[in-house]
């Protein structure tokens, strides 16, 4: 769920960041950081506080837990995105508009397949991130939506070594078969795209 | 199909290290007619590019209007105004091979298969691409690379074909082979384009017309013919070929002195007898002579280049004059400290205003 949303949002940022001129340009990419940087449980309260009273009540949802993954992790994909874009030639862009392309057509057709590799880095990244988490995401659990992280961290608390070591395992392996499933996607459809059919 | 030009008024200012405007072009009134491959002439930095990235529609014009035909494309985005450029640096689709490069253009505005597949081959035989239909672009050479723009342009069978220095990234051998190609191509698919290049012989060996800019204002249009022979200023006539520039009085209608040696000159502009003007004459209408000639002179600096040799001569009263004499190898060449004659071809002089 945070993994498509991050990586997509990060790449468009990026997009925005090194394309397009406009007010405002450099705070948003310094601001894409900023969640990055602020330590986890820091995060994490200030999202308790900002989201416990109206108008949005978000405390103890599956929601409010996304929405931290995304902005913490978003900036990594934002990153990456940009260094790639940053080697393509803006030229390769005004050909596809030239050609009848519209901005729209000419991300999905031409700037996405091309920055694919970065796009994977980003996607991969915001899921192993998301999957361990732990300082952020602890005050934002609930009985309802619990993590993985924090249900290690409950059991080595009660001395049940043995059930934490098992759940750890189960991170471990969901991890590496969702990195090898994302790079699979990623390559499948960045080789659709190839073909271009519209 | 294809469409006249017309460029009005035409200004362009970009925003300054400091914040103020910076004007890029300046006023500029071109009209283009239908068919046509005009190109625009200049040292870097001229405006000329610029020009050519508001007829494409990617900057925006401070003001002034462009008008494809009728129509003012000034509000058309670049992907509405059916001009296809050509870019210096290839920009060919490298996910894409080349088929699905000259097929991108094609597929957009959702044309049916077998016409795409028709219209393709048919451009990729044109352009002697079509065994690569199947490469990749990082499997070709540079020249293959710009064919493939090229070829993806020209399938689109624009109203507006633009070339933004197309060939400077090639080596000299494949630019001259290119530049025939795709004035033999625009001939025949007669769209009418405009041509950036910062190379003068490109420039008269492929235009029909020559735009010659300098510092963001149009300083001479013309046909390579034109501007070459009767060049309108000292910039133009130094841009275009080698040139000398010698200080001449007028003493008639038809007649100036240098040094003390009168020369006619053809079309002359009114002017009084006794004025100062300044004139060119072109290196290779000097006749240089062992024994006899109007003008008398020492040689100074000799350049063998194969075709012509270069000589830099100091002509008595009269300054430092280049001249070339063609076909050098046939004879011995002047030597260093040689004294020698040189005399203009007739009406050779033209006079800047």
């Amino acid at each position: 769920m945070t993994t498509p949303i991050s990586g997509l949002l990060g790449m468009l940022v990026a997009f925005l960041v090194v394309r397009r001129n406009f007010p405002g340009r450099t705070a948003l990419e310094f601001g894409s950081i900023l969640s990055f940087a602020v330590p986890g449980t820091v995060v994490g309260i200030g999202y308790i506080m900002a989201f416990n009273a109206p108008p949005l009540v978000l405390t103890g949802t599956l929601a409010i837990l996304v929405a931290c993954f995304v902005f913490r992790y978003v900036p990594v994909g934002i990153q990456s995105g940009i260094a790639v874009l940053r080697q393509i030639d803006p030229a390769i862009e005004e050909a596809a508009q030239n050609l009848g392309a519209t901005g729209l057509t000419t991300f999905r057709k031409i700037t996405l397949p091309l920055i694919a590799p970065a796009f994977f880095s980003g996607l991969v990244y915001a899921f192993v991130r998301a999957m361990t988490a732990i300082s952020a995401a602890i005050f934002l659990v609930s009985a309802n939506w619990n993590l993985m992280t924090v249900q290690i961290l409950n059991q080595v608390g009660s001395g049940r070594l043995g059930v934490a070591a098992a759940f750890s395992v189960v991170v471990i392996a969901i991890v590496l078969v969702a990195i090898v499933i994302i790079s699979r996607l990623v390559n499948r459809w960045s080789r659709h795209t190839a073909m271009v059919r519209f | 199909m294809t469409d006249n030009i017309r460029i009005v008024g035409l200004n362009k200012a970009f925003a300054g290290p400091d914040g103020s405007p910076v004007a890029a072009v300046r006023d500029i009134n071109l009209e283009i007619g239908p068919g046509r491959l005009v190109t625009l002439l200049g040292p870097s930095g001229c405006g000329k590019t610029t020009l050519l990235r508001m007829i494409a529609g990617f900057e925006e014009p401070t003001s002034g209007d462009i008008f494809f035909g009728d129509r003012r494309m000034n509000d058309e985005p670049p992907n509405r105004r059916d001009t296809a450029m050509v870019f210096q640096s290839y920009a060919v689709f490298p996910h894409l091979d080349v088929f699905e490069n000259v097929a991108f253009g094609l597929r957009l505005r959702k044309l049916d298969r077998e016409e795409i597949e028709r219209r393709v081959e048919k451009v990729l035989e044109q352009t002697g691409l079509a065994s690569y239909a199947r490469r990749s672009p990082s499997q070709l050479s540079g020249g293959q690379q710009q064919r493939v723009a090229l070829a993806r342009c020209i399938v689109m069978e624009p109203r507006v074909l633009l070339f933004d220095e197309p060939l400077s990234n090639l080596d000299a051998k494949l630019r001259e082979q290119m530049r025939v190609e795709i004035r033999e191509l625009q001939q025949r698919v007669g769209i009418t384009s405009i041509y950036v290049t910062h190379d003068q012989v490109e420039a008269m060996s492929i235009s029909d017309e020559i735009v010659v800019m300098n510092a963001g204002v149009v300083e001479q249009v013309g046909t390579p013919h034109t501007i070459y022979a009767r060049p309108s200023s000292r910039f133009v006539a130094d841009f275009i070929g080698k040139a000398n520039f010698l200080a001449t009085t007028v003493v008639d209608g038809e007649t100036v002195e240098i040094a003390g040696v009168r020369l006619p000159v053809a079309g002359m502009p009114a002017r009084r007898p006794g004025e100062a003007v300044s004139a060119v004459l072109r290196p290779e209408a000097i006749h240089l002579s062992p024994d006899s000639g109007l003008f008398k002179g020492i040689v100074r600096r000799v350049m063998f280049l194969g075709n012509i040799a270069e000589y830099l001569i100091e002509v008595e009263g009269a300054g430092q004059w280049i001249v070339d004499s063609a076909n050098p190898a046939e004879a011995p060449l002047h030597q260093l400290g040689e004294a020698v004659f040189l005399t203009p071809s007739r009406h050779a002089l033209h006079l800047l205003p």
